[in-house]
């Protein structure tokens, strides 16, 4: 240790080092050696119950006949006693019911949520909302919320301003998914962005729900809401066809957010209103050429005819291949009215407007 | 006095050098760190994430699958047919066949029922000239798209073409001689869909191929390389990915994302210039573009790589081939700092110029000469008897320590994130490999480093070389009896600095 102290600075610190390294091989080995046998583990765990789980869900999912009752009591008072206690088996076999709670919907996706609930399985899920790791949390709230398990909705009003942005993320969905009374409240409360994955989860969780009353989306439509809120809310205005929005759409074509815009005008086209088709057009001159693009869209969409004379003209003069692209897409959009522009356009086009034009009119092609 | 001033110059030379190294085995070691934090979040992130969401979506982000091709009718059927069974909602693949010389095209418009398309291609990207457009007349195959051009020389080239073609937001830059992951798309969009800033590039790990079991252009059963040098790829692709790349990324200071595997916003691409077909690391060449891009117009971004890996190429087994392509790393990266040295510690550029550019100058383009220095220096005291063995061998054994640790952990975090090898002995084996790569294969790369740096210095032109694939392609040609095929991108000559000649 003495000469330790006698060598230089650099060799004091190299031996340092070469020992920290040494050590922390050790340890990298030992958690290597114990990541694999962890994972032997736990194969050997899922070999062995494997072949007991798939005979417990034949009986009491697949192949259930409600009339055995005694049967199917006896196989969960059996399962209960002889593995169930174990909370590694409950968890493995949790697995297994939310994996095939994906696989399958209706009579047998219900049977699974039964089974579930039958076990108590919940009991673990629900124990981890105790927890403070937001792992365990949002894990136990997905869980219970895969399993349609009610939980206290004080509980999400607390979790909905949590810290941790993947929790109050997923008390949102729990929201919008358990709660009985006016859930989407969550989007009056909303003071931060949605990103682009949440936006996803929510409109299928919405679209999939069957809600007593699906609200006017436009509601949130409005210059003070987030922009990613406004661009759910358009996409679920679109799904729901309401078409009693398409005013506030129109107002909302003010905008300064270039992106929002688009995607408003996108909106407007898919609900196919002609009434919105003149506010659009006055934009056209001075937009970007993204928004031109989703103005000439909408036009096709909507299909109305009275904008045919523009698209023709767009095609015939606008520089941008892209933009001719699209008003040839849309002149053909407009079924039997544009077929006769489109005959027009390919007699007098010159060989580059006919390869825009044998594009547009292939069915192969999609975009 | 004169002696007085060597010893003082030797010291000071001793002791930056030692310093060097202590900044050094710091970053990396807190590069471990970031990577493990990666890896934990991307695991929750995964097991809370329902990925039906986005595949029964019908609002998902289109992507662009660009796959160029050259010469590779050996594994062309069978790598387009993986590409087109992605587990993806909304996807296009653009095969651009880059002017071969064998039937890769032929063999396309066979199998795929392809025929020419009047078909829309705006080129916004300058390429050599693009001859025809090819769809299928099936519907099964509505996604794919053939654009045949003339040779670009490069495969940046061909990757602008497909660019040009592609119609949405989004491309998957590929090689069409990879195998990808059928999840590769759906796993590469979650950190675009989850932040909340801009992503404008994602990486994924990749992997050697050599030994794996590869049927009809998928993945039968993975196992690390058998031959010593495929090996050390293999050894030295875990490093690079699994600590690396995901230590950078939990920074977000990614310096580039692989050319066999990005995703990419194609809009930022279009802005940036595409790719540039002068540049012999067209990879890390467009994501310095891409990001200064976004500092200049003052918008937030971020470029992302995950653990995952989704990629599996094969790795060059003979030493000629390896040399040549590390060989050119070395000139793509000495380019890079020649045509944007202005970056270099600018704070405008965020963490490109303040993280991301110095580091790639100091740990990356000067490690080989400081290296080299550094032996011929060892040399040279150990002729002179200046040396103290002592002290030699204890900060020799204070690098190869800290080389094998850093190693061996990266190994332990590919374990932790995935089991591909499904024996222990398998880890074992790659783990041990790991003693021998200082003294066998990192001289190499060494060597290939410092004549990589005299090319350029010199304006050398290289040979882009024969890449030779042996793996998937040599089963399929046994089996179909197709004839060996013709070089691969790599044939290509490259002038340095020449962008114009390759443009015109």
């Amino acid at each position: 240790m003495t000469q330790f102290f006698q060598f230089p600075l650099f060799i004091q610190i190299a031996l340092v080092v070469i020992i920290l390294c040494l050590i922390g091989l050790m340890f990298t080995s030992i958690g290597m050696a114990s990541t694999r046998w962890l994972g032997y583990k736990n194969a050997q765990l899922t070999e062995k119950y494997e072949p007991i789980f798939l005979k417990l869900f034949t009986q009491l999912v697949f192949d259930f006949h409600p009339e055995r009752t005694a049967e199917n009591a006896q196989t969960i008072a059996l399962a209960e006693k002889e593995y169930l206690q174990s909370k590694k088996v409950r968890r493995l076999l949790v697995g297994y019911i939310l994996h095939y709670k994906t696989l399958f919907s209706g009579s047998v996706g219900r049977r699974l949520v039964s089974l579930y609930k039958d076990f108590d399985l919940q009991r673990d899920a629900l124990s981890g909302l105790k927890s403070n790791r937001k792992e365990t949390l949002v894990l136990a709230l997905k869980e219970l919320l895969d399993m349609q398990v009610p939980v206290d909705p004080l509980l999400f009003t607390v979790l909905k301003k949590h810290k941790q942005i993947q929790v109050r993320e997923m008390a949102r969905r729990c929201i919008l998914t358990l709660s009985e009374q006016n859930p989407f409240q969550v989007f009056d409360e909303l003071n931060e962005p949605l990103s682009q994955w949440e936006q996803l989860e929510l409109f299928k969780v919405i679209s999939e729900m069957n809600y007593n009353k699906i609200p006017k989306f436009a509601h949130w439509i409005h210059d003070k809401s987030d922009p990613s809120l406004i661009s759910l809310c358009l996409k679920l205005t679109v799904y729901f066809q309401q078409y009693d929005s398409v005013p506030i759409l129109i107002k909302m074509l003010k905008t300064t957010d270039v992106t929002l815009r688009a995607e408003v005008i996108n909106a407007l086209g898919k609900l196919h209103q002609p009434e919105c088709e003149a506010a659009m057009v006055k934009l056209y001159d001075n937009e970007v050429e993204a928004v031109k693009i989703e103005i000439i869209k909408a036009l096709g969409r909507t299909g109305s005819g009275d904008y045919l004379n523009l698209l023709k003209s767009i095609f015939d003069h606008e520089p941008s291949v892209l933009l001719r692209k699209h008003a040839a897409k849309s002149i053909i959009k407009h079924d039997a009215l544009g077929k006769r522009v489109y005959d027009v356009l390919y007699k007098q086009g010159q060989a580059a407007d006919r390869i825009i034009l044998d594009h547009v009119a292939n069915t192969n092609i999609k975009y | 006095m004169k002696e007085t001033f060597y010893s003082y110059l030797v010291q000071f030379y001793e002791h930056s050098v030692f310093i060097y190294c202590i900044a050094l085995f710091t970053l990396y070691a807190l590069l471990t760190g970031m990577s493990r934090i990666v890896i934990n979040r991307n695991k929750f992130l995964n097991r809370f994430r329902d990925y039906n969401t986005l595949l029964t979506s019908p609002v998902a982000a289109g992507i662009s699958v660009i796959a160029p091709a050259y010469n590779e009718s050996a594994n062309i059927i069978s790598n387009v047919r993986s590409l087109l069974t992605f587990n993806y909602p909304k996807f296009e693949v653009i095969v651009v066949n880059d002017g071969s010389t064998d039937d890769t095209l032929s063999l396309l418009i066979e199998e795929f029922a392809l025929v020419q398309t009047n078909y829309t291609y705006i080129p916004t990207l300058s390429t050599k000239p693009v001859r025809t457009i090819y769809r299928s007349s099936k519907k099964a195959y509505s996604q794919l798209i053939v654009v045949d051009k003339e040779n670009g020389g490069c495969k940046a080239d061909a990757v602008n073409a497909g660019i040009n073609a592609a119609h949405h937001p989004y491309f998957l830059n590929t090689d069409v001689d990879c195998i990808l992951d059928n999840d590769t798309l759906i796993k590469l969009i979650q950190p675009i869909l989850e932040e909340r800033k801009t992503v404008i590039a994602v990486g994924a790990s990749l992997r050697i191929s050599n030994s794996c079991d590869i049927d009809d252009g998928m993945i039968n059963r993975i196992r690390p390389p058998k031959q010593l040098l495929a090996s050390f790829q293999e050894i030295e692709y875990t490093r690079s990915f699994s600590m690396g790349k995901l230590g950078w990324s939990g920074m977000n200071a990614v310096p580039n994302v692989s050319g066999a595997l990005g995703l990419f916003n194609k809009r930022i691409a279009i802005k940036a210039g595409g790719y540039n077909s002068g540049s012999f690391a067209e990879d890390m060449d467009i994501i310095v573009r891409m990001s200064k891009y976004m500092c200049d117009t003052n918008q937030d971004y971020a470029i992302r790589y995950i653990p995952q890996t989704l990629c599996w190429t094969e790795g060059p087994t003979r030493l000629k081939v390896l040399v040549r392509q590390r060989v050119r790393w070395a000139r793509g990266l000495w380019q890079l700092f020649a045509s944007h040295a202005k970056i270099i510690f600018n704070p405008k550029y965020k963490r490109l110029g303040m993280v991301v550019f110095p580091y790639n100058l100091f740990f990356e383009l000067l490690a080989p000469i400081i290296e080299t220095i550094g032996i011929i220096y060892y040399v040279y005291i150990v002729v002179t008897h200046q040396i103290n063995w002592h002290f030699a061998i204890i900060l020799l054994l204070f690098v190869y320590c800290f080389s094998v640790f850093i190693t061996v952990t990266s190994i332990l975090w590919d374990q932790l994130i995935f089991r591909h090898y499904r024996s222990w002995k398998e880890v074992v084996a790659l783990a041990a490999k790991s003693l021998l790569e200082p003294f066998l294969y990192h001289p190499l790369l060494l060597f290939s480093a410092i004549k990589g740096y005299l090319f350029q210095l010199f304006g050398k032109k290289q040979n882009w070389g024969d890449m030779e694939r042996k793996g998937a392609a040599k089963k399929q040609i046994e089996a179909e009896a197709i004839p060996v095929p013709g070089p691969n991108y790599a044939n290509m000559e490259i002038p340095v600095y020449k962008k114009k000649q390759i443009h015109e």
